[in-house]
């Protein structure tokens, strides 16, 4: 492989690139979907391409195909820089990094390409009558087992020369619920990009089907929650798509310069016991030991004790803000150039009892799960939330069906009251124009009513 | 050899080597996007994503597989793999066949100057959307793309399509930068099938959106006026009513919208249709993903539910016929059952006439629409950005205003629809205003 890079990096040298980043893929990804006991999608794709980066001139030219079309391609990506140079009053520079060479392997115990479909379908099979059983009420259940295997190659005119081994499994349950006149659905999303088949040993079908179970049936008994500001406590999981949502994405340092963030570094965001990192946790879905650039993934700490402190920067936004280079470039495949993306986000954790969390909350909710959650760039939230429960008096009581909260994060993360002394991560897929396996987490946290809005049909 | 011979070649192999059936979908996207960050053009790309999906069926059972080699020998190979996918899958009985041919409508689709036009061409509108904005406007992203679209298909049923079709979109993501901080990002989007990109036509209304959400307006919660905008109503609607009429939803007992047919589920003012054929919409063309030609199908007229989207395998079930729905999404490498393009009528209000109340708010864009439960229609979703309309103008920006209401009810209050229709992603919709939605605020 990287002998037909090699001819890619000469030409782009020859035709004047200042940069030329070429990042080839060999990826056998995999797709079933086991709907009401039928396989609905068994879809196999083997993604074979190789994606080419230069910086001539200052500007960036993108393009990519065929591996034997390499030089062709880097022609074309040469090209196409040399366009988009044409108006720029300043050149595009990148941060210094010392190039690596390295052969990263996984440790699979199952790699999932060696997992026969038969096993696959068997797996979805039971986590299908698994669920089924839980209850009498659930309706209908759709099941999507994905997993990949492949090899990834990175090799730079700088000298950076990575071959990473790749994988993942994934598993998503999108599960309905129905009694007399209400119908409802929950869901649920578990996966390793460390772990192969293996992973579902610990994520059980009964596990699973407890889990999501749980929540379609809350849903289904739930109550209409109250429109308004309440104090309210958030779990892990709520806790950390808040952290990936209210200020992870405003702190992607693309984002950040144009956020209601922006000039804010070293300055008070948030309660002086609050940290906010992103991280390549390992265990966590998202991690890897190179980011697409081919730099190291490391910590950045976003918010310290309080402080902004932190940006997720690419080469290109680390030579701009004069901030570290921490492994946050990744592309969804060889398809799309880099873009700068969270790893693993999660508040750290504080020294709130569980009772401490709830204690004197006459009214609230306590928001167990999550549905999905977006944000802007004035630092506006919003998170749907597919479990929660009422607050009564410090205790927790009735569940609450299809609630959602929002906010500005530049007012919430002030109001942050206490944190609790576990934590807790979930894993997912986050969409900023390309898909990228994202993970977040946090403590418990305790938040001040007028933090949050919390919208639903009461 | 040529595409669609390179899918007859894909059955070919499948029938020689015992597939029942068979269907090969070869399709090949040439996306050439010029963009600007802070300010200057930063990036030219060309994305080229050409491959075939191989889908066979062998005793009930189905598997496919999707390869981006495209000589006959790979073809071949992959054939060999689907079918060894397809017998270690489950037999499906309600498997009834492959669709069949049809008549292909004839979709102008194609614009031939857009296969001529390089990035240099393209970079112009990016630069000339730059120069009109003023200081105290920054733009996130701005860009402009082209993309071109060839697919072919073929299945041992007799199908043999192809099928082609360009589109232009530039866009602008920009926000007001304020004393304290920064409004909202504002989309401007311009989606196009013949070349004709125009800055002004994207740049003009997203000023002046601006400059009125810097007047900062009060909003209090209650019951109230809402109009929504083509792209906020899409937003909202994605996720809830085109779920909701999907043929798969309503067997498997998933849409609230089971047995309705003939009743009136929304106010009179509404038609909807999917239109797979109207070549103003992004998601036009001549057939879908397993070669069943497009249509215009009627889903809801003067507030009464007329039917449903179908592909093959689920009209069947259903015992009714496909009406060209079937997509696959390369991406996720996930065939599946979705809207073409969606569309409502265009009423009899022009802008002035639809933001004439007393009070309410006026929506252009929906934070958390994808959150919303499709089952129940239950949605509670961020107005961002959005304005405060008093005595028939817009009096200014709001903040943290939250709709919490179902789409059901929501169809009810529909009162008046406008006159024009701009074309979004997957719908080309106008303006629409209801009554008596559920608004919250801290």
């Amino acid at each position: 492989m990287f002998s037909t890079l090699e001819r890619g990096i000469v030409k782009g040298e020859r035709s004047g690139a200042e940069y030329v980043e070429l990042r080839a893929e060999d990826t056998l990804l995999t797709l079933i979907g086991y709907s009401d006991g039928r396989v609905d999608n068994l879809n196999s794709k083997v993604q074979t391409g190789v994606a080419c980066r230069v910086l001539l001139n200052g500007a960036w030219g993108f393009a990519c195909g065929s591996i034997d079309d390499v030089e062709p391609i880097v022609e074309k990506a040469c090209s196409l820089a040399a366009v988009a140079s044409q108006t720029r009053k300043d050149k595009i520079e990148l941060a210094e990094i010392t190039p690596v060479s390295e052969d990263v392997k996984k440790k699979f115990s199952q790699p999932p390409h060696e997992v026969s479909f038969e096993e696959k379908i068997s797996r979805l099979k039971i986590l299908h009558d698994t669920i089924k059983g839980y209850d009498k009420r659930i309706t209908a259940i759709s099941l999507r087992h994905t997993d990949s295997h492949g090899f990834k190659y990175i090799l730079t005119s700088e000298g950076t020369r990575i071959s990473e081994e790749t994988g993942h499994v994934y598993n998503y349950c999108w599960v309905t619920g129905k009694e007399n006149g209400t119908l409802t659905a929950a869901r649920d999303g578990v996966g390793s990009t460390e772990q192969g088949f293996e992973y579902f040993e610990e994520e059980t079908a009964e596990v699973i089907a407890d889990r999501v179970g749980n929540r379609v049936i809350m849903q289904v008994e739930g109550t209409n929650p109250r429109n308004g500001s309440f104090p309210c406590v958030l779990g892990p999981r709520v806790v950390g798509v808040l952290a990936h949502e209210a200020l992870g994405h405003l702190a992607e340092a693309d984002l950040t310069l144009n956020s209601s963030f922006n000039g804010k570094l070293g300055k008070k965001v948030a309660a002086d016991f609050v940290t906010m990192v992103d991280a390549p946790v390992k265990g966590t879905f998202g991690a890897s030991k190179y980011d697409d650039e081919g730099v190291e993934m490391k910590r950045v700490e976003i918010i310290k004790k309080g402080v902004f402190t932190g940006l997720l920067t690419d080469r290109e936004y680390a030579h701009r803000t004069g901030m570290p280079t921490c492994g946050s470039a990744r592309a969804e495949s060889f398809l799309f150039p880099t873009l700068i993306r969270m790893r693993n986000t999660f508040f750290e954790e504080g020294d709130y009892t569980p009772e401490e969390l709830f204690e004197g909350i006459d009214f609230g909710y306590y928001c167990v799960d999550y549905r999905g959650g977006q944000a802007q760039l004035n630092s506006s939230f919003q998170v749907g939330i597919q479990e929660a429960f009422e607050i009564t008096d410090g205790e927790i009581g009735n569940p609450i069906k299809d609630l959602a909260i929002s906010g500005l994060a530049t007012e919430a993360l002030l109001l942050i009251q206490g944190a609790g002394k576990e934590l807790g991560f979930e894993e997912g897929y986050c969409g900023k124009g390309q898909t990228a396996a994202v993970s977040s987490g946090g403590p418990h946290l305790r938040i001040k009513k007028g933090a949050i809005l919390f919208g639903g049909r009461g | 050899m040529d595409t669609l011979a390179l899918c007859q070649h894909a059955v070919q192999e499948g029938e020689k080597s015992g597939a029942d059936e068979i269907e090969a979908l070869w399709m090949k996207k040439v996306n050439t996007t010029v963009k600007a960050q802070l300010g200057q053009v930063n990036e030219a790309a060309t994305v080229f994503n050409e491959g075939m999906r191989i889908r066979v069926i062998t005793g009930k059972a189905a598997a496919s597989i999707f390869t981006y080699r495209l000589d006959q020998s790979s073809v071949s190979d992959a054939v060999k793999r689907a079918l060894k996918a397809a017998s270690a899958s489950k037999k499906d009985p309600n498997w009834e066949s492959l669709p069949e041919p049809g008549v292909y409508p004839h979709v102008t689709l194609w614009d031939s100057a857009m296969e001529d036009i390089g990035a240099e061409t393209m970079a112009e509108p990016v630069t000339d959307m730059l120069e009109l904005l003023p200081p105290d406007v920054t733009a996130y992203l701005a860009g402009h793309e082209v993309e071109l679209t060839y697919r072919a298909c073929a299945n041992s049923r007799g199908i043999q399509h192809e099928d082609k079709g360009s589109l232009e979109a530039l866009f602008l993501m920009a926000l007001g930068i304020l004393a304290d901080g920064v409004t909202p990002e504002f989309l401007g989007l311009e989606i196009l099938r013949k070349y004709d990109p125009d800055p002004a036509k994207v740049v003009t209304p997203l000023l002046d959106n601006i400059e009125k959400f810097k007047k900062p307006e009060k909003a209090t919660s209650g019951k109230s006026q809402v109009i929504f905008s083509p792209s906020a109503l899409e937003a909202l609607l994605y996720y809830t009513l085109f779920r909701a009429v999907s043929g798969e939803n309503v067997v498997r007992g998933k849409s609230k919208l089971v047995g309705k047919e003939g009743q009136k589920i929304a106010s009179s003012c509404l038609t909807l249709h999917d239109n797979g054929m109207d070549p103003r919409g992004a998601c036009a063309r001549e057939m879908d993903d397993e070669g069943i030609p497009s249509q215009d199908t009627s889903i809801i007229e003067e507030g009464i539910l007329q039917g449903f989207i179908w592909d093959h395998y689920w009209a069947k079930r259903a015992g009714c016929s496909s009406t060209g729905n079937a997509y696959y999404d390369w991406r996720a490498t996930e065939m599946s059952l979705r809207q073409s393009t969606m569309i409502i009528h265009p009423g009899t209000f022009d802008t002035k006439e639809i933001m004439d109340i007393k009070d309410g708010y006026y929506v252009l864009d929906l934070q958390g629409a994808h959150g919303s439960n499709p089952e129940s229609g239950d949605f509670s979703v961020v107005c961002v950005p959005a304005f405060r309309i008093k005595k028939g103008e817009i009096a200014g920006g709001v903040s943290g205003v939250m709709l919490s209401d179902n789409i059901y009810s929501l169809l009810t209050k529909m009162d008046a629809i406008g006159s024009e229709s701009r074309v979004c992603e997957y719908s080309i919709l106008p303006h629409v205003r209801f009554s008596g939605v559920n608004v919250a605020t801290k």
